[in-house]
């Protein structure tokens, strides 16, 4: 999945941690926050773990509500009991919920001939990819049309879509060289135990208030509790502790991985 | 003070366009190296775009909205000491060479021929979801006549122009505008010929075409299956179907053969993953019908064909073909179809060798039926034959196993009635 030159984008003292909020909105914010405060080399450079906060909702992209409709549709879908709230990534409509897991690389934008936004999304999906492999299942990552928030960077799992992914890149180059440093979010939200079809139909409820044509395809989606439960039978709420346990100890070695890397100059 | 041109840089491998979002400066503002001026985005990413000089703002080439191309000038800026523009170079027309070629008539006249190429989505208001859908309709969006927001161009646009393309183009065309056009050139020794540009369709098909045949090898088995029963069961249901409103042919049959044949056959309904080295088998069963339109060849898909009836099936394909036709599909319903059925006998074909709707490792060529003479229990009789030509990935298909597949494909269309066991 990697490419050999993208260790030269990771950059030093990468963390990994747990970082939630109560309020919902602003437990999507924080990415924003952290990042810019990262950017100003006032903290190191983050993989955040992170649970969306209650309630089961949307989560949307600016895009999605620039227009009046989107906007009536916001209004309509939150008098129908689904909030939709706003984050700053690009792409479509994704699952809100106590459900979702989230993996955000919270980086400083630096200025790289290899700083793409595919080159960030494969160092976004190879930690999801090495967690779900030793969960014992194997992720693929790809596009998968007629999914939720569909792009090329998917994580499917037996053909269907786990995770959504999607990025923002705000202000100029970071550094002391610069008086306003920038910094990427590349953000990955993880089905752990969503109603799928419920929430399907939220996202094409949202759309067709919005005028819209996309509709999402219920069978494209899936839950890692729905895959889970046949293996290990376990409650929700427990497969949700034991993924965000092993993400995070996954990405802790993926850390490791990478800074050896780079130390190194070995090619992964 | 020199001039600065700020490019849109690129911004994902493979990603050449992004549109402007929104500016964040506006002419005349100061601006710092570093500060955000735009907001740039694309389908799936955010990015705000740094300046990487100080100056003050001249103008802006693109409004807000606008989708442009890796390279194209978004912004110019005053900048101290030395800019980025040779102000002083002779301009790009004086030091065009001079064709050796030099088209005699070309329709229509274009005023633009002999100035610096403009980028392809510079001047063409739309969202990249409506760029999108334009592409996967083949549809030339420079072409579309935008009535959203300041000429922004609609998806109901791009649904309008496929109806009435030509005339929109042959419009646009008349004004001089620089849609794409034919060139007819004179030869040496006095002969002339065309240079067509081709429809995005057509370049989708021939990218696809060459695709497939130059990278599964293709082996074509050609066989005829008597499907004498078929054609009286057909005409049997005629006027119920004719009740029920639906037009009946001889497709559902041949794709729920088909899906009969694939469920004894299943490592057929799959693609061969070249990087891992591994066959998926799909476990489900979407169809794709191979389409003749007038913009050129369509695979709508009927997904999970097996759940569905022949009523269901027949008013699918209707359905799919009609819309089709009419440039009224979205993208989602010509994708992913794990096995596909190309039919020549309307035609009036009978042999050919389909070429494979790639990755997928199969397709069922179907030729016309004609009364033929067959010997049955020692005597001569007419039946009703089909010709069947079936092309599979012989990477992943061995010879018996294509054989023993088109059998059981033969076995379902000569006794219709099995088909009922697998309703």
């Amino acid at each position: 999945m990697m490419k050999a030159k993208d260790v030269l984008l990771w950059p030093e003292n990468v963390v990994a941690d747990t970082l939630e909020l109560d309020d919902p909105n602003d437990n999507i914010l924080l990415d924003d926050q952290l990042a810019a405060s990262i950017a100003r080399s006032e903290r190191p450079p983050l993989l955040r773990i992170w649970q969306h906060s209650a309630p089961d909702g949307l989560v949307v992209s600016r895009r999605d509500v620039a227009t009046q409709a989107g906007q009536w549709a916001r209004e309509q879908l939150a008098v129908e009991g689904c909030p939709v709230f706003v984050r700053s990534t690009g792409g479509t409509a994704v699952p809100h919920g106590r459900g979702m897991l989230n993996l955000s690389l919270l980086f400083p934008r630096v200025a790289h001939p290899g700083a793409t936004t595919d080159a960030y999304y494969r160092l976004l999906c190879q930690p999801l990819l090495d967690w779900l492999n030793e969960l014992g299942g194997r992720g693929e990552i790809g596009d998968l049309p007629g999914s939720y928030c569909d792009g090329h960077y998917n994580v499917l799992l037996g053909g269907r879509k786990l995770v959504g992914t999607a990025q923002t890149w705000k202000g100029g180059l970071a550094g002391i060289s610069t008086h306003k440093p920038g910094y990427i979010v590349a953000h990955a939200c993880i089905s752990v135990y969503i109603e799928v079809p419920r929430a399907i139909a939220n996202i094409n409820r949202f759309y067709e208030l919005s005028h819209q044509s996309f509709r999402a395809l219920p069978e494209t989606a899936v839950s890692l509790h729905e895959v889970w439960e046949t293996v290990h039978s376990q409650e929700r709420e427990e497969v949700m502790a034991v993924a965000k346990r092993s993400l995070l100890e996954s990405c802790q070695q993926f850390i490791l991985k990478m800074n050896e890397a780079k130390q190194s100059g070995v090619q992964l | 003070m020199a001039v600065y041109e700020l490019k849109l840089p690129e911004l994902g491998e493979g990603l050449h366009e992004g549109r402007i979002a929104r500016w964040l400066v506006q002419p005349g503002d100061t601006i710092q190296e570093d500060d955000a001026v735009a907001e740039v985005e694309n389908d799936k990413a955010l990015v705000e775009l740094p300046s990487p000089v100080s100056g003050k703002v001249i103008e802006l080439k693109v409004s807000e909205g606008t989708t442009s191309v890796v390279g194209d000038v978004l912004m110019t800026l005053e900048v101290a000491g030395e800019g980025n523009v040779d102000t002083t170079a002779s301009k790009p027309q004086e030091q065009a060479p001079q064709p050796e070629e030099k088209p005699v008539a070309v329709a229509p006249a274009n005023k633009e021929s002999s100035t610096p190429e403009l980028s392809s989505a510079h001047e063409v208001l739309a969202t990249p979801g409506v760029r999108k859908y334009a592409r996967e309709q083949g549809i030339d969006i420079r072409q579309v006549t935008g009535t959203g927001n300041n000429g922004k161009v609609t998806k109901e646009d791009i649904d309008a122009f496929k109806q009435g393309g030509t005339q929109v183009a042959a419009s646009k065309s008349e004004d001089g505008q620089n849609a794409p056009s034919t060139q007819i050139h004179s030869l040496d020794d006095g002969e002339t010929e065309e240079r067509i540009p081709l429809t995005m369709i057509r370049k989708k098909i021939a990218e696809s075409m060459a695709r497939s045949a130059y990278t599964a090898p293709h082996v074509t088995l050609m066989d005829e299956v008597d499907v004498t029963e078929l054609v009286k069961l057909r005409q049997e249901i005629k006027p119920l179907a004719a009740d029920r409103g639906v037009k009946i042919t001889y497709l559902p049959f041949i794709v729920k053969a088909l899906i009969a044949a694939l469920r004894k056959h299943p490592t057929i309904n799959a693609v061969y993953d070249e990087e891992k080295q591994e066959l998926v088998v799909k476990h489900y069963y979407h169809v794709g019908i191979a389409t003749d339109t007038d913009r050129g060849l369509i695979v709508p898909v009927i997904r999970h064909a097996d759940r569905k009836n022949m009523w269901n099936i027949a008013s699918e394909i209707d359905d799919l073909a009609t819309r089709g036709r009419s440039g009224k599909l979205s993208p989602n319903e010509m994708k992913g179809s794990t096995i596909s059925i190309t039919n020549i006998g309307s035609a009036g074909g009978m042999f050919f060798t389909p070429i494979i709707n790639y990755p997928e490792l199969a397709i069922l060529g179907v030729g016309r039926i004609v009364e033929k003479p067959v010997i049955r229990n020692g005597a001569v009789e007419p039946a009703q034959m089909m010709a069947l030509s079936l092309s599979f990935d012989h990477r992943m298909i061995d010879g018996v196993l294509g054989q023993q597949f088109l059998n059981d494909i033969k076995s379902f269309l000569q006794n219709p009635r099995l088909l009922l066991m697998e309703v």
